[in-house]
């Protein structure tokens, strides 16, 4: 694992040292906090609709938004990992040192997790705006933020795998970005075809950004962990298999 | 050191590399030659770790390359052709972390140093590897080959890029290396194996064409027939005959001694200069020895000795199958 370390740290470099990442940074702060506003904004002009469920409740969970910016985003933060070391072949050193395929999908996963919590870093400057204007519910926040995570850790673990068998960074984003919205469509369209009770209550259970609208309001469940945590486990366990492959091939 | 065992490697339908068997003796240096696209690549990339074979194996120090691939890779120290780099980062940082990447705990700082002045990328050691120049890259690649001492490195065409001067050293440097280190090492360039290279193993169409020490290798392909200058001195010479075809004259003159055969003389105050050609078997003393019993004075003698470039160039323009030679293509 110590050979992972070293890969991760190298991860944070070169992800930092990329203009990329601050691209993406400002495009994630840009949007989200014009949706931010939104809400603010909608809850300052209506006080009633509010109840329960304050600004910051409904910037994670009353749309399908915080989701759906992770579409673009969780690909755009993954499309480098591997497929930058095909491109230019430093993949050809990185597996000749004496490191196994896991320790460094799980070096990469780190690094693209590392990237992805530091997008949503700043808008932690959310809650002291709510705060000032009246009160922050701090464990439903800390909910909402495990969702965040946890949505991103899946979406990422499928990104690493696109990049692990696309040819380019573009192939890679576009792969990852069909994927992931191909399966939130799909997944979430399985309500409005199906009409009995035991199959809505599956489709609920895997539709990709339902779990976001409870884990705002502060409800964590084992089963939403199980079920994110299964999709990353999955991709990453594909991811070690594809670098095999393509090599083999 | 390294035990290939019908190592092999298909890509689709293409066979790359075919049921190479060879051995790279421990503490030589070891060229690894073959016109392009004969397979070098692929067998190195094997070797190192970095492709599966599709079938055989290799040994490295005992550990198997499919078995045991983490065991063996810390023992190879692997320089890729044209060197594959992370252009952010600077050329120090990226030995720091090549280093802790294969494990290297203690005196990491040391070693990266080391690897940087055997190197000789000492200078640039603070610019970005994406602005050096080739040849800064490729000795970049070598000091990560050599920054955790393996005891064997594996150099795809290192002196590729380099300018003539930079060779040179660069030769210097294999010299010292292979006082600690194993060095496999391919290369197309001939002269390479000839200066550096104590053993060499030649490839054509990913088949072994020949292997062994260099001179063993040289002299199997030596007691075939070999060509020899000589200037002579004839008794008593017919000078007009000899003015008009020298070469029919010395071949006249040499019908009797076996196993010689004039490919063309040339007649100049009372000197003939000639090139013969001995047939195989017969060693330069019995040539001169047969001149003389034919009445002829030998003033002088001069070998062409077969280089390495003859050989090279009668083994790789053949057909393979005529190349094959099973019994000898083993290094001892």
């Amino acid at each position: 694992m110590r050979s992972a370390w070293a890969i991760y740290k190298r991860e944070l470099v070169s992800t930092f040292y990329s203009p990329l990442a601050y691209v993406v940074m400002v495009s994630f702060l840009l949007f989200n906090g014009v949706v931010f506003y939104f809400f603010m904004d909608l809850v300052a002009s209506n006080p009633t609709i509010s109840g329960t469920r304050g600004p910051l409740q409904l910037f994670f969970g009353s749309t399908i938004l915080s989701v759906l910016t992770l579409m673009i985003f969780c690909p755009a933060t993954t499309m480098r990992s591997f497929a930058e070391e095909w491109r230019s072949r430093t993949a050809e050193t990185l597996f000749t040192a004496p490191v196994s395929n896991l320790s460094v999908v799980l070096a990469k996963f780190g690094g693209a997790m590392t990237l992805y919590a530091s997008l949503w870093l700043p808008t932690l400057l959310y809650a002291l705006v709510v705060r000032r204007y009246g009160s922050v519910d701090w464990g439903a926040l800390a909910c909402a933020y495990t969702g965040v995570m946890l949505v991103g850790g899946a979406f990422v673990g499928v990104g690493l795998l696109a990049s692990a068998v696309a040819t380019s960074q573009v192939t890679a984003f576009v792969g990852s970005f069909g994927v992931i919205g191909g399966a939130m469509f799909a997944l979430g369209l399985g309500r409005y075809i199906f009409t009995e009770e035991s199959q809505l209550r599956f489709f609920s259970y895997v539709n990709l950004w339902e779990h976001m609208e409870r884990f705002a309001v502060g409800m964590l469940d084992t089963r939403q962990v199980v079920y994110y945590g299964s999709v990353a486990v999955l991709s990453l366990s594909l991811t070690v298999r594809a670098l095999a492959a393509r090599r083999e091939a | 050191m390294i035990h290939a065992e019908h190592l092999t490697r298909r890509f689709g339908p293409r066979v790359a590399v075919d049921d190479l068997t060879f051995t790279v003796p421990k503490g030589q240096i070891v060229g690894f030659l073959g016109p392009n696209g004969a397979g070098k690549s692929t067998t190195l990339k094997m070797l190192s770790g970095f492709l599966p074979p599709s079938s055989g194996t290799a040994r490295v120090a005992g550990h198997d390359i499919v078995e045991a691939p983490d065991e063996a890779r810390r023992l190879i120290g692997y320089m890729p052709e044209t060197f594959p780099v992370y252009p952010e980062m600077r050329v120090e940082e990226y030995l720091h972390f090549r280093a802790e990447l294969k494990g290297v705990t203690t005196r990491r700082k040391e070693a990266v140093q080391r690897a940087m002045e055997l190197a000789d990328v000492a200078d640039v050691a603070r610019r970005l590897l994406g602005e050096l120049s080739k040849g800064y890259k490729q000795r970049v690649g070598l000091a990560d080959a050599v920054v955790a001492s393996p005891p064997l490195l594996i150099l795809d065409e290192p002196t590729e890029g380099l300018d003539p001067n930079q060779i040179l050293r660069f030769r210097e440097v294999l010299r010292t290396l292979g006082r600690e280190h194993t060095i496999f090492l391919s290369t197309h360039i001939l002269s390479e194996v000839e200066a550096v290279c104590s053993h060499v193993v030649i490839i054509h169409r990913g088949r072994i064409a020949t292997a062994g020490p260099l001179d063993t290798v040289r002299a199997e392909l030596d007691g075939a027939a070999r060509d020899v200058s000589l200037v002579l001195t004839v008794k008593k010479p017919d000078e007009a005959r000899w003015l008009d075809d020298a070469t029919a004259a010395l071949t006249a003159v040499a019908k009797n001694a076996e196993g010689i055969t004039v490919v063309r003389a040339s007649f100049e105050a009372g000197l003939v200069r000639a090139d013969v050609r001995a047939a195989e078997g017969t060693s330069v003393e019995d040539l001169v020895a047969r001149c003389v019993a034919a009445g002829m004075g030998v003033r002088e003698v001069s070998p062409k000795g077969r280089s390495l470039e003859h050989v090279f160039h009668d083994l790789t323009t053949v057909e393979p199958a005529a190349a094959e030679k099973p019994a000898g293509a083993e290094a001892k």
